[in-house]
């Protein structure tokens, strides 16, 4: 594995962990990979301090971007694609893992909604009620 | 002017010529120095403070908090290129004979960036929490502090950039102020999405 792609996992392997550890505080159930909250603050801090001491093993990293390092433009652009990753995973992940969840009545909260339901039984919600709207806006402009 | 440059040469000196003395503590430098380590961990913290609140009040104060270090990482990194482009300082180790515990960066010396990357960070964080904030200012100090042991940056470059770091995120705390529908309309647009 390249620098990149190692740090591309250690920013995706340490926000997946952090994630399950502050919805865990958060109550958040609805983003928990496992149901247990205890079991996820252990398993999400398990991944943020295994991910830095893998990749921190041999030492600093420090290698000039000249030299096969990363550049600070290009290690944004990996911290956002890794962030952005594991978030798309923890929604869809634990979208499945808690399907049987029922969806609340109100999903306008935002985050506080996935107390009781999850990520995409949320959002296809608010989209429906959006859709919902628009349809009632615009009836009496449309000709059919 | 120049008798600042000298005391700050001195002191950069004074600081350097430990390294070697101390082999773990040099160990322990080579870790903090990274460019990834400090970074990451911050950029963590800002995603669990995201995310981590029970309450809608506790939650928009540190969502407000994450948005406005983002926003100041942005115009901090876009306030050194700047600078940059009218000013540049040589580093330490082309002036002087340096024990270096990192590489040899080509930039200029003044401002330190990553420095004061991880000061705008800790100062939106400070804005919404203010334990947490200044959790991180150490931490952002002590990574100032090595990259000066390192051989990196003078104490100065390090001073200039954390200070560039504080005043720019407080400017971008005014703006967001004044254009203030926006940003709460950015985090309704976001609460509809369920992601804030």
């Amino acid at each position: 594995m390249t620098l990149g792609q190692e740090y591309l996992l250690l920013v995706f392997l340490s926000c997946c962990g952090v994630v399950q550890v502050a919805a865990a505080f958060g109550g958040l159930r609805g983003l928990l990979l496992f149901g247990d909250r205890r079991f996820s603050v252990v398993m999400g801090m398990g991944l943020i301090l295994g991910s830095l001491a893998w990749f921190f093993w041999d030492g600093g990293r420090n290698i000039p971007d000249t030299g096969g390092g990363i550049a600070g433009a290009s290690q944004f652009g990996l911290f956002i694609l890794g962030g952005f990753l594991a978030l798309l995973f923890t929604f869809l992940a634990t979208s499945l893992t808690n399907f049987r969840r029922r969806p609340s009545i109100d999903t306008t909260d935002g985050l506080l909604s996935l107390r009781e339901t999850t990520f995409v039984q949320a959002l296809s919600s608010n989209l429906s009620t959006l859709w919902k709207l628009y349809r009632k806006l615009t009836k009496k402009y449309s000709s059919g | 002017m120049e008798a600042v440059s000298q005391a700050d040469e001195k002191v950069f000196l004074w600081i350097n010529h430990w390294v070697g003395d101390f082999p773990l503590f040099d160990r322990a430098i080579e870790w903090v120095v990274s460019d990834y380590l400090v970074p990451v961990v911050f950029s963590v913290v800002l995603l669990g403070l995201w995310f981590g609140w029970r309450s809608q009040a506790m939650r928009e104060r540190h969502q407000r908090g994450v948005m406005l270090a983002g926003i100041g990482v942005g115009t901090v990194s876009a306030a050194v290129m700047t600078m940059n482009l009218f000013y540049f300082r040589l580093r330490p180790f082309a002036t002087h004979d340096v024990e270096m515990l990192f590489y040899v960066p080509t930039d200029s010396s003044f401002p330190a960036n990553p420095v004061a990357v991880t000061f705008a960070m800790a100062t939106g964080v400070w804005m919404a929490n203010r334990k947490m904030g200044t959790a991180m200012y150490i931490i952002a100090s002590i990574y100032g502090f090595s990259r000066v042991y390192a051989g990196v940056f003078y104490p100065l470059d390090v001073v200039g950039g954390a200070l560039i770091g504080v005043v720019a995120t407080c400017l971008v705390h005014l703006v967001l102020k004044r254009i203030e529908p926006l940003p709460t309309l950015c985090l309704k647009v976001a609460r509809f999405l369920c992601i804030a």
